[in-house]
């Protein structure tokens, strides 16, 4: 499978933001027969839930199917390929909002989405989150799709790899604080799970209030892509980048059966599940109601947004 | 906090082993140090050092005499004794005066890796920690559960082993990340013995023999678990922003169809 990772950079004006990507998705199939084309977390622009972005509510959250997905169906069948459009803010017909990956086929039709799962910061106030870790059957293969912070839960992508995801890509947004750590985890998670992982970020910033404190946000890139043996490339920190990278599922899935001359199967492959009911509890530390928290801090800092 | 593991060569015999490790660690053992981790078959290759109850017995004691005089929680490493009719692989945390305070037994299958069902969690003067054996600490969930369960620390009588070593290391500090807690993996000859925090590595040794040594301060680990809405800081979410009603297929026994993908 060859994937092409698209690593963009968020325009001021969401209008030309949508078209920048576009030129970027279009760049990346010139002369490159790609599978599948990945694109970040929020690749319309941020999300208007965000610090100091409640200007962009109406603008970059959007119907599904809708202009958008109208607009990358017919790339799809231009270039007789697979998009992911990694994540959007999808308009709910009853008014409330998700987070959203859909993936696209070659023809355009939609063969896949999913919910971010494990909402990160104002999500848990505005977001709907999804209820179900479900792998993708389609021309490729197995694929999992978890949306940005759900790769921070890795219960996440231990579901998809024992659902028989072979190749999981993760729309997200890298920070800059969690930079080193955050890259030597995917590497372990691909290593832990026996899984290739595909992870794209946008670069960009945004500023504004959040718990009564001015902040600035800087994403840093670092698209990345990894499988059980290690990174395979890693895009850059501080601007738009695409990525070109091979990723075999027959590797995967041999690497997976036991034999003797590779133990990477051996951390699917020695589970005990009868052992860890475990995971099925709550962290013991969790002492506070985060959403509740949440809730007033948005009421303080974009009182439009926490309605 | 002061934590050290100590990687350790097998000699010839492993009496000699024994002594070697006696004689590392009492110049290592820093005044303050709170944990001591050594490894899994920490006296020797198990394929040529069968279970010897009066060698098991020299060794336990020489270690608790060790815990007490030094007031250490000394992880004891591993080594084969027979238990029930069997041979196992056994690994114990001393407390800081020489008692038993936690026990894994894994049965040793001729080398073959076997991980087990009980992954002890210990209650010391430096918080709640956890001990895994080997294979254990491989799957992902022996320390996923003793992190949501309040371990801060999880100490590992591990071996890096030669396959995949690259992979193998970055998954030490990939758990400590993913996991939000701290971990003190010693291994054996192959090298690799690490001590990490969520955010860094802290310390990671070549093949050489030797003690590793990393000190944090007591209180680091409960602020990186602390909730922080600002965002500044954020590897507490995956402990925090679970949803466990979601996570069955986890404990579930694998179905025909999964085992096949």
């Amino acid at each position: 499978m060859k994937v092409g990772i698209v690593q963009t950079q968020w325009r001021a004006d969401p209008t030309e933001n949508v078209f920048f990507v576009y030129d970027q998705v279009e760049e990346i199939c010139q002369g490159t027969a790609l599978d599948l084309v990945c694109l970040p977390e929020f690749f319309l622009g941020p999300a208007w839930y965000m610090p100091g972005q409640a200007g962009l509510k109406g603008v970059t959250d959007t119907r599904i199917p809708g202009p958008v997905t109208t607009l990358f169906r017919a790339l799809a069948r231009k270039h007789r390929v697979h998009i992911l459009l990694g994540s959007m803010v999808e308009e709910l017909p009853d008014g409330g909002y998700c987070n959203t990956a859909v993936l696209l086929d070659r023809s355009g039709d939609i063969v896949g989405r999913a919910h971010k799962v494990h909402a990160f910061a104002n999500e848990v106030v505005v977001c709907r989150p999804g209820d179900t870790v479900d792998v993708i059957d389609c021309e490729l293969g197995r694929l999992g799709i978890a949306v940005c912070s759900d790769f921070w839960v890795p219960e996440t992508i231990r579901m998809l790899a024992l659902k028989g995801a072979h190749t999981v890509f993760i729309p997200g947004g890298s920070l800059k604080q969690n930079l080193d750590a955050m890259v030597n985890a995917f590497r372990a998670t691909a290593f832990l799970n026996c899984v290739n992982l595909v992870y794209a970020s946008p670069v960009g910033e945004i500023t504004g209030m959040r718990g009564g404190r001015q902040i600035r946000v800087a994403f840093a890139g670092t698209s990345l892509a990894a499988t059980p043996a290690g990174l395979l490339a890693r895009g850059a920190e501080d601007g738009p980048d695409s990525l070109v990278v091979d990723l075999p599922a027959l590797d995967v899935l041999t690497l997976r059966q036991r034999h003797a001359d590779d133990d990477t199967w051996q951390g699917l492959g020695l589970r005990r599940p009868e052992a860890y009911g475990g995971v099925l509890e709550a962290f013991v530390g969790q002492g506070r109601d985060l959403v509740a928290e949440t809730r007033t801090s948005m009421a303080q800092t974009t009182p439009t947004a926490a309605r | 906090m002061r934590v050290q593991v100590l990687q350790n060569q097998w000699l010839p015999d492993a009496s000699a082993t024994l002594e070697s490790v006696e004689r590392e660690l009492r110049q290592a053992i820093t005044r303050g140090t709170d944990f001591v981790v050594l490894p899994q078959h920490v006296l020797g290759d198990p394929a040529r050092t069968p279970p010897d109850p009066e060698r098991a017995r020299r060794a336990l004691e020489v270690l608790t005499h060790l815990a007490r005089e030094r007031e250490v929680y000394l992880a004891t490493g591993s080594w084969l004794e027979h238990h029930e009719g069997r041979v196992v692989d056994v690994a114990r945390v001393l407390d800081r005066t020489g008692r038993v305070c936690a026990t894994v037994r894994r049965p040793h299958e001729g080398g073959a890796p076997v991980t087990g069902t009980d992954f002890p969690l210990l209650d010391t003067d430096k918080g709640r920690v956890g001990l895994l054996l080997g294979h254990d600490f491989w799957v992902m969930e022996p320390s996923r559960i003793q992190s949501l369960r309040g371990a801060h620390l999880v100490l590992v009588s591990g071996a890096l082993g030669t396959r995949n070593r690259e992979s193998k290391k970055a998954a030490i500090w990939g758990l400590a990340t993913l996991h939000c807690v701290a971990v003190a993996f010693a291994s054996t000859v192959g090298g690799g013995s690490t001590l990490a925090l969520p955010q860094r590595l802290v310390a990671q040794a070549d093949e050489a023999p030797g003690v590793l040594t990393a000190e944090w301060a007591d209180d680091t680990m409960a602020l990186q678990r602390e909730a922080d809405l600002s965002f500044k800081n954020t590897l507490w979410f995956g402990l925090w922003a679970r949803r466990p009603e979601l996570y069955a297929p986890l404990a579930t026994a694998p179905t025909r169809s999964t085992e096949a993908a």
